[in-house]
């Protein structure tokens, strides 16, 4: 961590709002403000505008749009986007600003000698698995929740919470939508709905995902699509079917949503488990 | 969850026609300032998002000049001015074969970014362009700014200069709704309870 003193002045709504001293971790251009007019303490991230022929980065474009959508304690929150206009004394820009964490497990875990306090100890060493479990639960099931539960995007304020950022993303985030279904002859499917492309592909067989039948069925909607959906990304290969079934189920089910399965002596598959009922 | 209830769109992007009409008297009654002041209106806008007012001209010296000056656009003349850039924002789009959404998107892009400006202030056709531009990237239909320029013979450099503006007018909200999937939805809806025999029609009731 090197601490390079820099002023920046960005204004919002063509007031200037916030003068800024800043630290400036690592290599990337974030820094540590305080917003004049209520003192509070904030992160800066600069959007890096270099070397793009093609305007505003697509990158970052993505990665508003999911903070945008993103509501949810585990998560950091994206408080505005401000610029700070050329031209004047300090170096213009424009910055995303995010309330402010005090470190990031990264740097904790490498840091020789590092000693934690107590109320850190609790949730990097027992509670972590279950914020990151909970969000990745509460969020939409997508392949940046896969990507976020890595320690180097965990922030980690003063007494503990835990809160995931999104680094700017180089493929598109494709979000699906799940609707459990039961038609009239009681066969149950899950159908699969992407938001963006407004495709749906439909699983029958007891209301399982049969991933591993229908592989070449998901592959050729999501991938020939250039997109990173959750079901291409998730390591299925490393497991088998019922285990990698049952990590697309935790993952693609809402909080409160149910799996169903057919019981084995009407017909389910022991596959599916049995006397199978999976509620989140 | 990707809600419409939760989302920007219904909370801060929804008008009465009342406040419709606060705002384009806002943007108008600026611009006619800006008019009266400089005698231009036009803005300056750079890639980066800054922007700038035409110089004020000291040009008050004699009338005949005070009288060949440009008069601004009434509320009305503007919205028609708006209509015709939101048929031709469709033209453009159906020649480089845009999927739906895209459109819907870039149409109400270009609605809300007149929301905070007047026409007066900023070329319809540049911003028009931007917005497509802009919907293309945020809907991950990505069409360069080169190809796009080309495709309608525009420079494309002021798409890019235009581009941090409308993101800026636009408050970065860039999630937007397009009703034409729920309308397809509901379309299949009645067609099953049009062919719906009628102990089903019962069932249905």
């Amino acid at each position: 961590m090197t601490e390079i003193r820099e002023e920046v002045e960005v204004e919002s709504n063509g007031q200037i709002i916030k003068a800024v001293i800043s630290e400036v971790f690592s290599q990337r251009q974030v820094y540590m403000a305080k917003e004049i007019k209520t003192g509070e303490i904030v992160a800066l991230k600069k959007i890096r505008m270099d070397n793009e022929r093609e305007g505003f980065p697509i990158t970052a474009i993505r990665e508003i749009k999911i903070l945008k959508k993103l509501h949810h304690e585990n998560v950091i929150k994206l408080k505005e986007i401000v610029t700070s206009p050329n031209g004047n004394k300090y170096k213009g820009g424009i910055y995303m600003v995010f309330e402010y964490m005090d470190h990031d497990l990264t740097g904790l875990a490498d840091r020789p000698g590092m000693r934690l306090t107590v109320p850190q100890i609790k949730p990097v060493g027992v509670d972590a698995d279950v914020q990151i479990d909970d969000l990745s639960r509460a969020l939409m099931f997508s392949y940046v929740f896969y990507k976020i539960m890595w320690r180097w995007n965990k922030l980690m304020t003063e007494n503990g919470q835990l809160k995931s950022i999104i680094k700017e993303l180089k493929v598109p985030i494709t979000t699906f939508i799940v609707e459990p279904f039961v038609p009239h002859d009681q066969e149950f499917y899950l159908s699969i709905v992407s938001e963006r492309l407004g495709s749906t592909i439909s699983f029958f067989d007891s209301g399982g995902i049969d991933i591993e039948e229908n592989w070449d069925k998901v592959k050729t909607i999501f991938l020939s699509e250039a997109c990173a959906p959750l079901i291409a990304t998730l390591p299925l290969e490393s497991l088998s079917g019922s285990l990698s079934n049952f990590q697309v189920y935790t993952a693609l089910l809402k909080p409160h949503e149910r799996i169903m399965a057919l019981d084995l002596p009407h017909g389910g598959h022991l596959s599916h488990g049995y006397q199978v009922k999976f509620c989140f | 969850m990707a809600d419409f209830l939760t989302s920007t769109h219904r909370a801060k992007w929804i008008f009465t026609p009342q406040q419709l009409v606060e705002k384009y008297r806002a943007a108008s009654h600026r611009a006619i300032q800006i008019l009266e002041k400089c005698g231009a209106t036009l803005m300056e806008v750079d890639s980066d998002g800054t922007m700038s007012y035409p110089e004020p001209q000291n040009c008050a010296k004699d009338n005949a000049e005070k009288h060949s000056r440009s008069k601004p656009l009434s509320i009305e003349e503007e919205q028609s001015i708006k209509v015709f850039y939101e048929n031709k924002l469709q033209e453009v789009c159906k020649n480089f074969h845009f999927p739906h959404k895209i459109q819907a998107t870039a149409l109400i892009y270009f609605k809300r970014f007149y929301l905070q400006w007047s026409v007066m202030e900023h070329q319809p056709k540049h911003i028009m362009l931007t917005c497509i531009y802009a919907a293309c990237k945020i809907e991950e239909n990505h069409v360069s700014a080169e190809e796009l320029g080309k495709g309608i013979s525009q420079d494309h450099q002021m798409i890019l200069n235009n581009e941090m503006i409308v993101y800026q007018s636009l408050e970065f909200d860039l999630i937007v709704y397009a009703p034409y999937r729920s309308v397809e939805g509901f379309m299949t809806d009645i067609e099953d309870f049009c062919n719906a025999r009628d102990d089903q029609l019962q069932m249905l009731k």
